[in-house]
């Protein structure tokens, strides 16, 4: 038996779905196995089974373990410990506290994406108090809690605070709703607590008093995250004391009240540092001053990823130089660098995979970046938002085409973008995970032949075979919905804006991408059918968004009737004079039934 | 789902009405209204300035069901974007945040970056400072200035030097009355108005003047006195001369930039005879 249980580790954990289909752990007869030839047939005990569960970690993995028959669906059920709700909707909070007892980590996801850019109304939902107050009764041994896109409030920080006390990691990600003095309460209250990371949450109040809340006597952190606190007041002293305790901390990312000289002192105490976030790169400092920093970078051997450069004081960017040939990650979204500094900075990057930047760069500056960096894999290009230099352009694209052929992941927003700069990226990075084009104008054709641009993104998805999210933009006709039915089979995330002529396309996407998770459309002439051509694939997928197009209420209606499963919202203005358009209809899979928190503006279907 | 199902538009596994009731779904099968529904166009066509409402109509083309057949589809074809609708009227030099007005959420920045980017602008120390970068510093008189004068410099460019030309960090509080002046372009009937008193330096007009007649885009350049613009080129197709307040018409870069703020009534882009 111990052979055979090292073998099913071993098989488990190199090909387990072929054993599952395998193993039919409750139904050994049937086959003619002579007794004496160790029979994979056998039915597992259930130890046996819970200790070849312990090494499947991955969430699609356990799921499809608890889908192979009821005993296993309990067993993984009670051994799980991480838990992702990509929809808080789609589950009650009650329902995952009784399934999974030990849970230790839990993950939850609100608003829907476009709420990001401000296409959903305030106060639409996605609260995370009614999750607490159950998970504070049944799971008080709760150790990591990570948000995105969701409300909560101070006292619900505090309600956190106190009903988890071995709380290790809280992650609250594009959350809204709470201030600075939530945040006081968890740095005061938990003791164990490791990771603290905010990141774009947008905050009723701040002030830096929250800092000074971390008790004497903390020692455990190992990541603190806190730069998008814009608060201009610190307590320097308290961050100052906080870090030098910490001898664990791997992540620190300041804010912008930290300037370029208290950055020297709080890096002298934590050289060991991995990744950083620089406060405001300034007020700017002489010569003397700047050589001192560099060297104080130099002395942190371990940083791989850098960010922040709130405010780069001109001509500093220069004391990062020795870091750069270890740097992996470098964030400068927020700087609007020219491309002489960025080429002089990328010049010395080899290794650089995840490079963020602002579009003041221009060209030449991309050019510089397909020069030196030919392992990057994930390019982001912002727009400056005053939109005062001319951006970048296809010619930019071009250059990371052909210099970046390891590209997995480009977010590219630019003012004009042609069919054959697409093209030429399609046939080079062929490994795209993610294709996000961001054409400023709404449904600007190819500037140079004013045709659509259907081609580019169909040669994206007809040679990207492992393209998983795609972001469309410019003019594009059905044809371009066609292409992606067609071709992309493994996306999973959609996101269409200004797009499309008829209902056929849409009809093209449903029935094409199988693989299809989340699909958000804006402003395109999709109506009633092309929602209803869907009504077999909202069950598989997480959600649906259309907004703005020429849904009505009776699709909204007939959709809801004969799929029961399905919670169908809708946003509907009231001033619109008879109008039986929709604003904006949400269609997710849930068992919950249609939440109760919906606040006035949101029907029910 | 076969493709034949919707091949005319309607599938044929619509339910009688008696299985829905009549509150919910009174017309049954629905048609979709006649729907005249301009969405695009509104970077393109806004023709009037003053446009802003995210239900405007425009000029793009009507959206209109195709055939009277249709009884279930809402088969909106939709026009290309005619060149005509390219003109359009851009944002003002003042109306920077919201680059397309009347589009909610676009382009897809998320609203944290925007309030940070657009905070983080107003906090810039240095006014001379380029807003594209920093490799070329325009002193406050307006000529290049190099690395050493930089750093000789750096005392100079204190913060209360700076403080008195930067934009009040709150944006809705101007520090000074706007000062609006003319600018008009040959070969353009319609005159644009630019704020001098946001504008820092002849750099700073030169790219202002690029946004605001999209230079970009129709491949032209400008040269802007002694400082060319951004495309550098010797043998610009235009040239920028302004009317002094004694109704003279001068060439621009001559003069400090205090000095042409303060004295320069209207600009004109004349086209330059090679």
């Amino acid at each position: 038996m111990k052979r055979k249980a090292a073998e099913e580790e071993q098989e488990t954990q190199v090909d387990f779905k072929a054993t599952l289909v395998v193993s039919k752990c409750k139904c050994p007869t049937g086959e003619d196995e002579s007794p004496s030839k160790v029979s994979p047939l056998l039915p597992l005990s259930d130890d046996l089974m819970e200790h070849v569960l312990k090494f499947i970690t991955d969430h699609k993995d356990r799921n499809t373990v608890s889908l192979v028959c009821k005993a296993w669906n309990a067993l993984e059920a009670s051994g799980r410990q991480r838990v992702f709700v990509g929809n808080c909707y789609a589950v009650s909070a009650q329902r995952v506290a009784q399934r999974f007892p030990r849970l230790k980590s839990l993950s939850l996801k609100g608003k829907p994406r476009f709420a990001d850019f401000d296409l959903v109304p305030r106060n639409w939902g996605a609260f995370v108090l009614p999750w607490i107050n159950v998970l504070s009764e049944s799971h008080p041994f709760l150790e990591e809690l990570r948000l995105k896109r969701m409300t909560l409030a101070d006292d619900c920080l505090e309600l956190i605070a106190s009903a988890f006390p071995q709380l290790k990691a809280l992650v609250l990600t594009s959350c809204d709703g709470f201030s600075t003095d939530g945040l006081a309460s968890i740095a005061a209250n938990c003791r164990h607590l490791r990771h603290l990371e905010l990141t774009e949450n947008i905050l009723n109040h701040k002030s830096g008093a929250w800092l000074r809340a971390f008790p004497v006597s903390c020692t455990s952190l190992v990541s603190l995250d806190f730069e998008d606190l814009d608060h201009d007041d610190i307590d320097f002293e308290a961050l100052e004391g906080l870090i030098s305790q910490c001898n664990n901390l791997r992540t620190l990312k300041l804010n912008r009240a930290v300037s370029l000289l208290q950055l020297q002192l709080l890096l002298a105490k934590c050289p060991q540092l991995i990744e950083l976030g620089t406060g405001s790169f300034s007020p700017g400092v002489s010569r003397e001053e700047q050589a001192k920093l560099g060297d104080c970078f130099g002395k942190c051997s371990q940083l791989r990823t850098l960010s922040g450069f709130w405010v780069v004081a001109p001509g500093h960017l220069s004391v990062i130089h020795p870091l750069c040939s270890n740097l992996v990650s470098l964030n400068l979204s927020y700087s609007p660098i020219c491309d002489g500094e960025l080429s002089d900075l990328v010049s010395q990057c080899p290794k650089i995979q995840k490079l963020w930047l602002m579009d003041t760069v221009e060209d030449k500056g991309l050019e510089a970046v397909a020069l030196s960096c030919k392992e990057l894999r994930d390019l982001r290009v912002y727009p400056d938002h005053t939109r005062q230099g001319q951006g970048v352009s296809e010619e930019g694209f071009i250059h990371i085409a052909e210099g970046c052929p390891n590209l997995r992941a480009i977010l590219y927003f630019c003012n004009q973008m042609t069919n054959a700069a697409v093209d030429v990226m399609a046939r080079n990075c062929t490994d795209l995970e993610s294709f996000r084009l961001c054409i400023m104008e709404p449904a600007k054709p190819d500037h140079t032949t004013n045709a659509p641009m259907d081609e580019g993104f169909g040669a994206i998805v007809r040679h990207c075979k492992a393209l998983r999210r795609l972001s469309l933009s410019g003019w594009l006709t059905d044809k371009a919905f066609e292409y992606i039915g067609q071709h992309a089979k493994k996306l999973e995330r959609l996101s269409v804006a200004f797009a499309g002529e008829s209902d056929v396309g849409l009809q093209h996407v449903l029935r094409g991408c199988l693989s299809l998770k989340k699909l958000e459309i804006r402003d395109s002439p999709f109506g009633d059918m092309a929602l209803l051509s869907g009504l077999h694939r909202y069950e598989s997928m997480r959600s649906l968004w259309m907004s703005s197009c020429s849904v009505t209420i009776t699709g909204c209606q007939w959709l809801a009737h004969h799929k029961p499963r399905l919670n169908v919202e809708v946003i509907q203005k009231r001033d619109k004079d008879n109008s039986t358009l929709v604003d904006s209809v949400y269609v997710y899979r849930s068992v919950a039934g249609h939440r109760g928190d919906r606040p006035s503006f949101v029907m029910a279907l | 789902m076969s493709r034949s199902l919707y091949a005319r538009g309607c599938p044929s596994v619509f339910p009688d009405p008696i299985s829905i009731p009549a509150l919910i779904c009174p017309v049954l099968p629905f048609e979709s209204p006649a729907v005249e529904r301009d969405y695009m166009g509104i970077g393109l066509g806004v023709k009037d300035e003053k446009a802003s409402s995210s239900t405007a109509s425009f000029s793009a083309a009507a959206l209109m069901p195709t055939s009277a057949d249709d009884l279930c589809g809402s088969h909106l074809k939709l026009a290309p974007p005619s060149s005509s609708a390219d003109d359009d009227g851009g944002a003002d030099g003042a109306d920077d945040d919201e680059p397309l007005s009347g589009n909610i959420g676009w382009p897809p920045i998320s609203s944290y970056r925007k309030a940070t980017t657009r905070s983080l602008s107003t906090k810039e120390p240095c006014p001379s400072r380029d807003t594209i970068g920093m490799a070329t510093l325009v002193h406050p008189q307006g000529h290049l200035i190099d690395d050493q004068e930089f750093d000789a410099s750096q005392a100079d460019l204190s913060n209360d030097e700076c403080s008195s030309r930067m934009i009040n960090p709150s944006p809705k509080v101007p520090t000074r009355k706007s000062l609006h002046i003319k600018v008009s372009m040959d070969g353009t009937p319609i005159m644009r108005k630019l704020d001098l008193e946001t504008i820092q330096g002849y750099r700073h007009l030169s790219l202002e003047l690029h946004k605001l007649f999209k230079f970009y885009k129709r491949n032209l350049s400008c040269e802007v006195g002694a400082h060319s613009s951004f495309k550098e080129s010797g043998d610009a197709d235009f040239l920028l001369t302004y009317k002094d307040k004694d109704g003279d018409w001068m060439l621009v870069g001559n003069t400090p930039w205090e000095l042409f703020a303060r004295t320069a009534r209207r600009l004109r882009i004349m086209k330059k005879v090679k």
